[in-house]
């Protein structure tokens, strides 16, 4: 599962959730894309469990992008402890996702395929998402 | 080329408050600027700019046409496009000046065309590396879409390289000739679910607890 080599820091604060995904909300390497709708955190398990299910519905062929890595350590204190004594030790590990981020695309396999790897995909998913198409419209120029 | 129309309609105010009431009118705020004139801004009506950029006339040149007719007409392209991140409507459209005799750069997209043999017989995976070609072209040549016919393409073969796309009469690419734009590569075939989940339970320990750098780049690839 996906989780970081090194980190500088142990134990992190919560943080707040506002706002939309201000960077990774457009498909980048492969041709469809499964977009997150809502807040939340993806633990490393849930990203693996959305990833076998979308590979194993594909079989052959197809390739696929995770575009989100799991960076914040969440704690968590031992069953049946009093409070106090400081914070509990690290769990897990999520991805902070706001609503746009785009969290795995696809390449290589049909339209009808990928929606339908990426259905079963969302359903592994803590929070709604939809799938989305490359967009040709992004224009642009210059004198 | 076809070149498309679209109707604006001058705006005084500037300013985001300015802006969300114009998108609450069904308006999107835009901007003409470029060939060493003053900018103007403008307002679009949403619908027909969403019908303009569903028939894919998102990369070719635009005549602007005011709705009072008190500005004369102008000739543009789509520079810049800012959308939603959620909902993909559009927020902003930068519109650049051209004129008819001066060549200009632009991105365009690539579309690939047929089957390719690797995958066909062999059961290859076509990857495109790349999704849009900067060419540089006058702005009535400038291409909708520049299609490339894969169906040569075999499994670990070379790829398609810019330079070995056909581009139409008057356009050329900027962008390096030696860049792929499409491969056939082999089948990665996918592990039974227990297997890959048995590879994931030595990550369920508690997560490291010292080093030096952070998480670094958050774009893994798997196949």
């Amino acid at each position: 599962m996906l989780m970081p080599k090194h980190t500088k820091y142990r134990k992190q604060q919560r943080g707040r959730r506002r706002g939309v995904a201000t960077r990774g909300n457009t498909i980048a390497f492969g041709e469809y894309g499964l977009q997150a709708t809502e807040v939340g955190w993806l633990t490393s398990r849930q990203i693996e469990s959305a990833r076998i299910a979308m590979t194993s519905y594909v079989k052959r062929g197809g390739k696929v992008w995770i575009r989100v890595f799991p960076d914040k350590p969440v704690t968590q204190k031992p069953a049946e402890t009093r409070m106090g004594s400081g914070k509990g030790l690290p769990e897990y590990w999520v991805a902070v996702i706001k609503p746009g981020r785009v969290i795995f695309e696809m390449g290589g396999v049909s339209p009808e395929l990928a929606q339908e790897a990426m259905r079963r995909a969302a359903q592994k998913l803590p929070m709604a998402a939809k799938f989305i198409m490359r967009e040709e419209e992004s224009g642009g120029g210059s004198e | 080329m076809a070149t498309h129309e679209l109707t604006v309609q001058s705006r005084a105010a500037n300013g985001k408050s300015a802006a969300k009431k114009l998108r609450r009118e069904g308006l999107v705020p835009a901007v003409a600027y470029g060939h060493k004139e003053e900018a103007v801004t403008l307002a679009v009506d949403a619908r027909q700019l969403r019908d303009l950029l569903s028939h894919h006339a998102s990369h070719g040149l635009l005549t602007l046409k005011f709705k009072d007719g008190a500005s004369p007409d102008l000739s543009v392209i789509i520079k810049a496009l800012q959308r939603h991140p959620v909902r993909h409507s559009v927020n902003a459209v930068d519109f650049l000046r051209v004129s008819l005799d001066e060549e200009v750069t632009a991105t365009v997209p690539i579309v690939l065309e047929g089957e390719p043999t690797g995958v066909k017989s062999d059961g290859g995976v076509l990857v495109q590396a790349l999704h849009e070609l900067e060419v540089s072209a006058l702005p009535q040549n400038l291409p909708e879409q520049i299609t490339v016919d894969v169906s040569a393409l075999e499994l670990n073969g070379p790829p398609i390289h810019i330079k070995e796309i056909a581009l139409p009469q008057g356009v050329k690419a900027i962008t390096d000739g030696e860049e792929p734009v499409a491969v056939v590569n082999p089948p990665k075939l996918e592990l039974p679910e227990e297997t890959a989940v048995a590879e994931g339970t030595e990550a369920d320990a508690v997560p490291a607890d010292h080093g030096t750098e952070g998480a670094g780049d958050n774009d893994g690839a798997e196949a």
